[in-house]
């Protein structure tokens, strides 16, 4: 089970094929506390991550404890939202959007270092 | 006939007394409500510590109202020596603007009080009278008085100031006036819902002082949006009210949700349920179709934005279903109510099927079917794979969260609604009439859009064969032969539930009723027991349940009566549908033209008015909607192919009606009709 921010994001490169996820486009950036950034550039289903700041359409700021809460399945990303544990600028449409392809993936898979990584499409 | 005024704008309102004070107990309803959270319970204005009277209220726009007051002389003998006027406008917060007018010769010396609190309870708290889980706090900062709420992370804070100088206390704000002869003293007072758990801290409200032209947050004034709906020439006098009305509180209700940005739709109703109201939104979309059809393309967009992905118990989620309510309240955020969002509703799903085909019908926008055809198909699916639970060819429900889900999922969702002829409960899963009708007209509808746009024929000649074994099923299964109507459900024991109710109009409108069975039932829906005068009742008179002031259980619905009059042009009964308009839009006139929720289902006879339900929303949205579908009804609208088609029955009560400029795929047309249909007379074949 993954423990860090690092090896929760890295669960996330697998590609997910859902019809419902064809609108899914644009770069969400997770702001974690005292850690570190990522950004996940997304482009129908697949995901390409990249560590630090930069550029992107929403910005996520959450603690780390929270972040691998929402990845693991643990904490709906919404109400954690409607919480005040996440905090959220840009995008909200896209927003929503990230909520939807966090509960449509497969379970985590065998955590993976969070590296520039892009994933192929099938 | 009510002691509140309420302006709105968005999911932020502002529900006050008459004097314009918000004056509340913990569970009365009244307060300035944000993003479902009440971010001010106690708003009080007094002056030498007495509260002055009302001397005239007006809501000038959906967002603002001004009251004027004047102290109690306690005798006409002796004039007031001074007035107050209170100016409010309301978003983000309200500004209230607060003048004192001195009258007399004489300088006065006057202390004036604003007293404030906050419980900031979420809506769900005020409706079940809930405690608070966090703790409150008071500050005086920055010349600002500072009401919060912190529970964890959830913080939400009302920051409250004046423009001229006062002392500021953590009760409230004092003025100690000293106005010279015919003078008068000013000050702005802005209330901001400062901390909302959205964007960055909100320091000012939206609309500043003598911001007259304030543009509502609908992307258009309200001016605009008026003069973009159909012209109504009618020489009926009070119908010009009620299509004024509808118009306005129409566009008052529209409000954006930020997960789904730049487009807004209708909420449902104030003041507890300015939401995302799945079904709500997809019928006042329906109803307002010939006038604003931009509401149904937004409605359907922000749906299947959020249309159900996965099976989740404590949501009533399920893929493809559509969803039944969204807030952003305390008690959704910590999953305590499931609304983030809630899908429990059985009958949302089919709507959004219907609307889709509806609007494609009237504006041409083949596009937009083509974009949600994913999501279309991902509806038709949960029909039948989730809808039906137990596979015996009917949409059920029963929920799946016993602990705060809903009993009933079908649109009367009080917990008492589907009883028996005797009055006994019936048992979940219950398969309710209408939701029959509305899949049996979904599936034929999405049949056309199957062959027109989804290049897919296979599709639309099982969508048809299906229809066409649930409308053979349904008139067997749900007719009730002895008492010649069809049943309001079948229940978890398949059981017949045996009352007579409104629900049966629905199945005019779905198409889903044998001819000689809906002949039976417009005359069951137009005799004594069912129709009170002044509308169809929920329940009829005589059912065990009856009772013309429980919420489904005998009180008239306008929007219930809106479908069953458009249901029966559908069958041709162009009379009968007439006289529930006329009864309908008569009653509007006893509210000021804005027709409440329900109201009771007294008989006519017996009350010289229509009687208000209650603790009815107003407005509310499908409510609102009324009118303008019985406009519809009345003037026999259609959409045939590129052509608007009319064919009136318009009783001669109304004598000329005229809607000019209806938009459409047509671009615009006029359709008029004069007054011919005696709806005091029964047509013969209602005789039985």
């Amino acid at each position: 089970m993954h423990e860090t921010a690092a090896e929760a994001i890295g669960t996330l490169t697998a590609r997910v094929v859902d019809p419902r996820l064809r609108r899914l486009k644009g770069t969400c950036r997770f702001d974690v506390e005292d850690t570190g950034s990522w950004r996940l550039s997304f482009d129908e289903g697949g995901v390409r991550i990249a560590e630090g700041p930069g550029e992107a359409d929403c910005a996520v700021s959450c603690r780390e404890e929270d972040l691998v809460r929402a990845i693991r399945g643990e904490q709906n990303l919404i109400t954690a939202f409607m919480q005040g544990r996440l905090r959220i600028r840009g995008d909200y449409g896209l927003f929503r959007q990230l909520h939807q392809f966090l509960r449509l993936r497969p379970p985590p898979a065998t955590p993976l270092a969070a590296t520039e990584r892009p994933v192929e499409p099938p | 006939m009510t002691d509140t005024l309420s302006i709105l704008e968005g999911n932020t309102f502002v529900v006050s007394n008459r004097h314009g004070d918000i004056d509340c107990s913990p569970d009365e309803p009244q307060g300035l409500f944000h993003q479902d959270t009440r971010f001010l319970s106690r708003w009080r204005l007094t002056v030498n510590g007495e509260r002055p009277s009302v001397l005239s209220t007006d809501d000038l726009q959906y967002f603002s109202a001004q009251f004027f007051l004047v102290p109690s002389t306690g005798t006409i003998y002796v004039n007031p020596s001074f007035s107050v006027i209170r100016k409010r406008a309301v978003g983000g917060g309200f500004h209230e603007d607060v003048t004192v007018l001195n009258h007399s010769a004489e300088p006065v010396e006057l202390e004036l009080r604003v007293e404030a609190s906050a419980d900031f309870a979420d809506l769900f708290e005020v409706k079940d009278a809930l405690a608070k889980k966090g703790h409150a706090y008071r500050r005086i900062e920055d010349g600002r008085l500072v009401l919060g709420y912190r529970r964890d992370e959830f913080a939400r804070e009302t920051w409250i100031s004046s423009s001229a100088p006062g002392e500021i206390d953590e009760d409230g704000l004092r003025f100690r006036l000293r106005i010279e002869p015919h003078g008068q003293w000013n000050t702005c007072l802005e209330v901001v819902a400062a901390l909302d758990g959205w964007d960055e801290t909100r320091d000012r409200v939206k609309y500043g002082h003598g911001d007259d032209k304030a543009k509502p947050n609908v992307g258009m004034s309200l001016d605009g949006w008026l003069a973009k709906a159909p012209r109504l020439e009618t020489s009926w006098r009070p119908l010009h009210r009620s299509y004024t009305r509808s118009l306005v509180d129409l566009a008052a209700l529209r409000f954006y949700s930020k997960l789904t940005p730049g487009q807004a739709l209708p909420a449902a109703g104030l003041p507890w349920f300015m939401a995302v109201f799945g079904r709500d939104s997809l019928l006042t979309s329906f109803q307002s179709l010939p006038f604003a059809p931009d509401l149904a393309e937004t409605t359907l967009r922000v749906l299947s934005a959020q249309q159900g992905t996965i099976r989740d118990d404590f949501r009533d989620e399920e893929p493809g279903k559509i969803l039944h309510e969204m807030r952003w309240g305390e008690m959704t955020a910590f999953e305590e109510r499931p609304h983030s969002p809630y899908f429990g509703s059985a009958d949302t799903t089919p709507l959004f099927l219907i609307l889709l085909d509806e609007l494609e019908r009237w504006t041409g926008n083949g596009e937009l079917v083509r974009q949600l055809e994913h999501e279309a198909r991902a509806a038709l699916s949960w029909i039948d794979e989730y809808g039906d639970r137990d596979g015996d060819g009917y949409v059920e429900y029963q929920t799946r969260n016993a602990k705060t889900g809903l009993e009933n999922q079908c649109w009367k969702d009080s917990w008492n609604s589907i009883l028996f002829a005797d009055g006994s409960m019936s048992r979940l899963p219950r398969a309710t009439c209408e939701i029959q009708g509305y899949v049996y007209d979904a599936k034929l509808r999405c049949a056309r859009l199957a062959r027109l746009f989804w290049n897919d024929s296979a599709l639309a000649e099982r969508l048809e064969t299906e229809a066409a074994e649930l409308k053979l099923r349904f008139n067997r299964d749900f007719w009730i032969e002895d008492r010649q109507f069809f049943a309001l459900a079948l229940d978890g024991d398949k059981r017949k539930v045996d009352s007579l109710t409104s629900n049966i109009g629905h199945l005019l409108w779905s198409g889903i009723a044998d001819e000689d069975k809906a002949l039976a039932c417009v005359r069951h829906l137009m005799a004594e027991r069912l129709f009170s005068g002044w509308g169809v009742r929920t329940m009829a008179e005589g059912e065990g349940g009856y009772n013309p002031i429980g919420y489904h259980l005998g009180t008239v619905w306008p929007h219930d009566n809106s479908i069953i009059a458009w249901g029966m042009r559908r069958y041709g009964y162009r009379r009968e549908a007439a006289r529930i308009a006329l009864a309908i839009l008569e009653a509007a006139q006893f509210f000021d033209g804005r027709l409440p929720e329900a109201f009771a289902g007294y008989p006519r006879a017996l009350t010289s008015y229509p009687v208000e339900y209650p603790t009815a929303c107003s407005p509310q949205a499908w409510a609102t909607g009324a009118p303008l579908l019985l406009l519809r009804a009345m003037l026999g609208l259609q959409p045939i192919g590129d052509q608007l088609l009319v064919d009136p029955a318009i009783p001669r009560q109304i004598d000329r009606l005229e809607i000019l400029g209806i938009p459409g795929r047509w671009n615009r047309a006029d359709a008029f009709g004069r007054g011919m249909v005696d709806v005091a007379e029964p047509a013969r074949e209602m005789l039985h």
